[in-house]
């Protein structure tokens, strides 16, 4: 279990500049999948860094299996973090990688490493160098894969991979952490991709956690209501606003076609169609959100996006 | 999970490492065996070590120690680049691990060839040149002691260096600043200002830095070798490992965090840019104050510059010029308390005053240049006027018949002179008693009492072997005795005239002051 507790990540290098991360707690179990989740420059990658023991953190702990990880090898043998660069390799073989990891991370598999390059028919005396950028990272997903080690964090570990290799190598790791039980950890702009494979997922907006759970109760935490109200003290859409907030309920957009609204609203869809019964609605219907939606939604409620950038232009 | 040998971890990352730094190993090893082949040629052929050993040998081993400079941020490059940075600092291995590992691999590809390099020297001179083996094992032992120090300032500045450039311009002017600061004190405060020239004190000899390349930068090439004893050397092995250990704490501190920045800590980049200026100050100071303000003003300014990259403000430009402000006024308050206090009390006598009959305009010039090796040989005599006898078509033996002759006289006229000098000076030396010891040897009479003489003389400006101070009827004494064993002498003047070279008084050796 990966402990993360009250961690503040400020780079100190401007003292008006917010902290890259501010007091972000969360607990990430064994055997899952997480999903990193976060605008450009939320603090996803710092993150992970602190969690591979990269950075030490300005305050608070990161624990793997309750041993702090920074300049600790007993935990960082527990971890294999794969960047989302891959240049540093350029001058190696696969085989001299193999040779530098296995003698780093102590279950280092070679056979596993075999099977992973001749499946993803990679050559292994050839410098990573001639690799094109989508080789070169199944290289160091190989090369992870084979490390067995019990936490693998991948940022943003399929870019430059095409869609075939992309659902190939998201088969082999998913194979590989079913097979041992093992946690995988994954930062991701791919939001399809991050709700196909993972069962937990957690967002970071600017440094600060917006949310983190388990993927199901996330998105049964978030409701799409088609909504017709004919109330003419409704009828503006802040009065809507208003009185859907006034029900306990948190609004994160509304949008009107014609006379059905489509509000969003942070709650499951069970509470809020019986709250929103109170304004005497012809149609409430409730629709699961997708995580997509769920990401854009949370992230336009902070101010983040275009969207109404666009709207104000219109 | 069996965990994983703290020894196999270093081997294992050991053999990575290696690998990063196989284009500097490469000029090592050329290095190594440019050095250790000129070593060898130079006892072999020359069977002196004077000849090919000390030059173009300690040359080269002076290079292989440089290379130091390149190896420590090839084997460092998670100090620098983000991307080494995600992959070394979040392997299974502490911070301990990686700089033992880092330490074996510098050692490896750097310490070792030049130890083998070094050791086929001593087995040679063992071989072929006998008597020189002591002179090759403290010269094999100075090598290594410049090549730990190079090492040493390398990875303390590369520990406090995220950047490349920073390391490498750092690293070069530390061990440029810490091996002349102390020298370049010492010869301009006490040895500049006093106006006396002694070698009393070797300020090279002292344990710290390179001594040749304070030798070269102060310009003493014919003063000093930089010559180290055994426990001077010794000791400047231990202050590198010093240097190494710091380094050590420093690295440990260091994370994925600073990787980038150009200086990592702030009183490094005080220390740099301080340490920097003093020596490019010291080192101009005596010879022009308008070009010790201009070069501390390119170098502090362009440390300034550089390290802050883009982030440059007036505030750290004031510091920087407040840091040449600073070295300056140091520097001149020194100056002037050494001038007003005759060296800090360093002189015992007024020389001006003692030899004062000296440095009249009938003041004479004595001197004799011998290159062995070169082509041409000189024995002469000039005064201030327009003698300056050259002996044509010299060879080896007619100038060392002029080297005794003129030195024989040199001993017998100035006897009274030098005994009198020595009440004053307790450095003035005479090597010219036995001239034949030296025959193989670049002739080093040491008559330093000329800066006393002639009012005007810089203190650094000297002239080849002997240099003496006599009356232009002695001159004119000594070139007869020269004409009467046959050797060839023409006036400069004549020399000018034959080579249809235009004569100005002012090109006349001795004159251009």
């Amino acid at each position: 279990m990966i402990e993360i507790s009250g961690v503040t990540m400020d780079f100190g290098e401007a003292r008006s500049e917010k902290p890259s991360l501010s007091d972000i707690s969360l607990t990430i179990p064994e055997g899952c999948i997480f999903g990193f989740l976060g605008s450009n420059g939320a603090g996803k990658s710092t993150l992970l860094r602190l969690m591979s023991g990269v950075y030490p953190a300005t305050s608070g702990e990161i624990k793997i299996d309750g041993e702090n990880v920074y300049d600790n090898p007993n935990a960082k043998e527990k971890i294999f973090f794969v960047n989302d660069e891959t240049t540093q390799f350029a001058n190696y073989t696969a085989d001299e990688l193999r040779m530098f990891y296995k003698g780093a991370y102590p279950a280092f598999s070679d056979s596993v490493f075999e099977k992973v390059m001749s499946a993803l028919k990679l050559p292994l005396d050839k410098k990573l160098s001639t690799f094109s950028k989508g080789m070169k990272r199944q290289a160091i997903v190989a090369l992870a894969i084979a490390a067995q080690t019990k936490y693998l964090l991948f940022d943003e570990a399929f870019d430059g991979l095409d869609p075939a290799m992309r659902r190939m190598v998201k088969n082999i790791i998913t194979d590989d952490i079913f097979d041992r039980g093992a946690t995988l950890i994954l930062s991701s702009h791919n939001l399809t991709e991050i709700s196909e494979i993972c069962d937990h997922a957690m967002l970071i907006h600017e440094g600060e956690l917006i949310f983190c759970d388990e993927l199901d109760a996330l998105r049964e935490g978030f409701t799409k209501v088609q909504l017709v109200v004919r109330d003419p003290a409704l009828a503006e859409e802040n009065a809507l606003r208003a009185g859907i907030t006034g029900l306990g309920l948190e609004v994160l957009d509304i949008v009107s076609m014609g006379s059905i609204r489509q509000v969003i609203v942070k709650a499951p869809e069970d509470e809020v169609v019986s709250k929103l019964s109170a304004l005497s609605p012809e149609l409430a219907e409730g629709v699961p959100l997708t995580l997509e939606e769920i990401f854009i939604y949370e992230l336009e409620a902070r101010g983040y996006g275009s969207a109404d950038l666009i709207n104000e232009d219109k | 999970m069996a965990a994983q040998t703290s020894l196999t971890r270093i081997n294992s990352y050991s053999k990575v490492l290696t690998k990063n730094c196989k284009l500097q190993f490469l000029l090592v090893l050329v290095l190594c065996v440019l050095s250790g082949f000129m070593n060898v040629i130079g006892m072999i052929a020359f069977g002196k070590l004077e000849n090919g050993f000390i030059t173009e040998g300690v040359f080269f081993s002076f290079l292989v120690a440089l290379a130091g400079i390149l190896i420590v941020p090839a084997l460092f490059r998670e100090l620098y680049n983000r991307q080494y940075a995600d992959v070394e600092f979040s392997l299974p291995m502490s911070a301990a691990e990686r700089y033992k590992a880092k330490l074996f691999v510098l050692a490896k590809l750097h310490i070792l060839p030049f130890i083998i390099s070094q050791a086929i020297t001593v087995l040679v001179a063992l071989t072929f040149a006998r008597s020189d083996t002591p002179t090759v094992l403290l010269t094999f032992l100075s090598n290594l002691s410049a090549l730990a120090f190079t090492d040493g300032i390398a990875l303390l500045c590369m520990s406090c260096c995220g950047s490349i450039v920073e390391s490498l311009y750092s690293s070069l002017f530390m061990a440029i600043s810490v091996s002349t600061i102390i020298p370049a004190a010492y010869l301009k405060l006490f040895m500049g200002l006093s106006g006396r020239h002694s070698n009393a004190f070797d300020p090279f000899a002292l344990p710290i830095g390179f001594p040749e390349l304070a030798v070269k930068l102060l310009g003493y090439d014919d003063e000093w070798y930089g010559d180290r004893s055994v426990p001077m050397l010794l000791i400047s092995l231990a202050l590198s490992a010093m240097l190494f250990y710091i380094a050590y704490l420093i690295y440990r501190r260091r994370s994925g965090l600073s990787t980038g920045k150009p200086i990592v800590y702030k009183a490094f980049y005080c220390v740099l840019i301080l340490l920097s200026t003093l020596t490019v100050v010291l080192l101009c100071f005596l010879n022009s104050f308008y070009l010790a303000i201009f070069i501390g003003l390119l170098v502090c300014v362009g440390i300034c510059v550089t390290s802050n990259r883009g982030k440059l403000t007036l505030r750290k430009l004031m510091f920087s010029m407040l840091a040449l402000v600073g070295c300056l006024a140091c520097v001149l308050v020194a100056g002037f308390a050494g001038y007003a206090t005759n060296g800090f009390g360093y002189v015992r006598n007024d020389l001006s005053e003692k030899f004062k009959e000296h440095s009249n305009d009938k003041t004479a010039l004595l001197m004799i240049d011998y290159y062995p090796g070169d082509e041409l040989y000189q024995a002469g005599i000039y005064d201030y006027h327009e003698e300056f006898p050259i002996v044509e078509d010299s060879d080896y033996e007619k100038a060392s018949k002029a080297f005794i002759l003129v030195a024989d006289e040199i001993d017998r006229s100035n006897k009274s002179f030098g005994d009198n000098l020595k009440n004053y000076l307790d450095t003035v030396i005479y090597e010219n008693k036995d001239v034949k010891e030296y025959a193989g040897a670049t002739f080093s009479i040491r008559c330093d009492v000329y800066h006393r003489f002639i009012p005007g003389e810089a203190p650094n400006d000297y002239y080849d072997n002997i240099l003496f101070s006599c009356t232009p009827e002695q001159a004119m004494r000594i070139k007869q005795k020269l004409k009467d064993a046959g050797i060839n002498t023409i006036s400069y003047r004549e020399y000018f005239e034959q080579n249809d070279l235009e004569f100005r008084e002012k090109d006349m050796p001795g004159r251009s002051y």
